[in-house]
């Protein structure tokens, strides 16, 4: 019953590795910039923090589709002929930042004012205290949700196929509409994007025990 | 700027701050010498605490001057009267000279003692990192926890944390030492291990502010006695002449309140 989908397995692992290297690059880079952003708008405050937060409330309030379509329609209008899959991993870049921003910056901001006023009176400056009194305590608190932002968006590297960016879910549905076996294929494809996060889970949960402590 | 040798430790010349409506310090002025003990009391949110805070600047006085050692603390005022806020990094040296230990200990939790301890000579004073802890062991030691050394602040009683708080704020080396209602949060039978350990500092000729409800210590090993109200100095002097013989009646009353609750 499931030769159709071994028949078609190398191909379907071919999309997996373009999933990967989408989530990679976007997720990757997205929480990275979040992470930067989510920091500094906790240090700094102001004005900075205010247009960061700009930034977060537009990419925020619309679908991570809906900015594909616009990365993809709107960029080549504005004349910027970028390729079809720099758009959508800009689109994922920034999405999965505005997440990741407020997780960084809440993660921070948990961290209690009363350790940051010791490190204050200990003669600390701010990226003194920020290295070891505040991202230390904030990384314990930052590891779950952003586990949590970074499934979410490894499974929406799916959706770039409605612009034509081809990856796991495009293979498949180029293999179902080959064979008509939908539904051993989505199965395997089902368990592939769970090999893919279900690793992710272990690493958070590891790195969440090796962060945590006693207050 | 050097520093002034006749100069006292501490110098506060008409100091304001008030938290939005509220005034809680109604320009307050008092020195404090080199080698004295300070004790501050006073009721609730009569402006003790804040005043210690502005000492090291955790809490931004509006108005007035906060000299240590003769050096302004957090803002300088300029010949014409404009006050300009100190950079970060000023602000952040003359911390570096004044100990402060919370009610709270406010330990690093995800560091053990030790590093608790070494962490701002080595961080902020670059001090090796072997003498910063042979540092701790010497501080541990005078404070009696030094088979703590290796343990989490979250394996310590209240007391023991607190001990360790006074450790981590000498090993900066200080030239004062601040203490905010430190005993506040302890179990009674954990007081006097406290007590005790800023006792031998007081002793051993450190300047120190102590804000505190421990009137017998404060009687003890103060100086000098300072009973705020309302973001006033009602009353300082010889803590013996001021316990026994109260001039003002808001003294006179809270001191009542005190002796009625200690039966």
């Amino acid at each position: 019953m499931f030769d159709v989908l071994i028949a078609n397995l190398p191909y379907l692992m071919k999309g997996t590795l373009q999933t990967l290297w989408l989530a990679l690059v976007g997720v990757g880079l997205g929480t990275f910039l979040g992470t930067v952003l989510g920091v500094v708008s906790a240090m700094v405050g102001g004005a900075v923090a205010a247009l960061i937060a700009t930034y977060v409330f537009v990419i925020r309030g619309i679908p991570v589709l809906v900015w594909m379509f616009l990365a993809y329609y709107m960029l080549p209008q504005l004349g910027l002929m970028v390729g079809d899959v720099t758009a959508v991993i800009g689109a994922l870049i920034l999405y999965t930042g505005a997440f990741v921003t407020e997780i960084a910056r809440g993660a921070v901001l948990a961290v209690p004012r009363h350790q940051t006023e010791a490190a204050k009176a200990l003669g600390m400056r701010k990226l003194t205290m920020l290295r070891l009194v505040i991202l230390p305590q904030a990384v314990s608190l930052f590891i779950p949700p952003l586990l949590n932002n970074s499934v979410m968006m490894i499974k929406a590297t799916s959706y770039v196929s409605v612009v034509g960016v081809w990856e796991l879910t495009y293979a498949a549905r180029e293999v179902v509409e080959r064979t008509l076996a939908a539904f051993q294929i989505f199965l395997g494809v089902m368990l592939i994007y769970f090999l893919i996060c279900y690793p992710l889970t272990l690493a958070a949960r590891f790195l969440e025990k090796r962060y945590s402590y006693e207050h | 700027m050097s520093t002034k040798p006749d100069m006292p430790m501490i110098r506060v010349r008409g100091v304001y701050k008030s938290f939005g409506d509220l005034k809680v310090l109604d320009g307050m002025s008092f020195d404090v010498a080199r080698g004295e003990v300070l004790a501050i009391i006073g009721p609730s949110g009569s402006g003790k605490s804040t005043m210690l805070r502005c000492l090291n600047f955790l809490e931004e006085h509006d108005a007035g001057e906060i000299l240590i050692e003769g050096e302004p603390l957090g803002y300088r005022v300029l010949d014409d009267g404009r006050r300009v806020r100190e950079s970060e990094a000023e602000i952040a040296r003359m911390r570096s000279n004044v100990g402060m230990v919370f009610q709270s200990f406010n330990l690093f939790p995800h560091r053990n003692v030790r590093e608790n301890i070494t962490m701002a000579p080595v961080s902020v004073k670059n001090v090796d990192k072997a003498e910063a802890n042979d540092r701790a062991e010497a501080l541990l030691e005078k404070v009696g926890l030094a088979e703590k050394i290796d343990e989490y602040p979250s394996r310590l009683s209240g007391g023991q944390q607190q001990r360790v708080a006074i450790a981590r704020a000498l090993a900066m080396e200080p030239k004062v030492m601040l203490f905010d209602e430190v005993t506040s949060a302890l179990d009674p039978e954990l007081v006097g291990e406290v007590l005790t350990v800023m006792q031998k500092l007081a002793e051993e000729g450190m300047t120190m502010v102590i804000v505190t409800h421990e009137m017998q210590f404060a009687h003890d090993v103060g100086d000098r006695l300072m009973f705020i109200d309302r973001g006033n100095i009602v009353e300082e002097g010889d803590p013996t002449k001021v316990f026994s013989m109260p001039e003002s009646p808001r003294l006179k009353e809270f001191l009542h309140r005190f002796s009625a609750s200690f039966g």
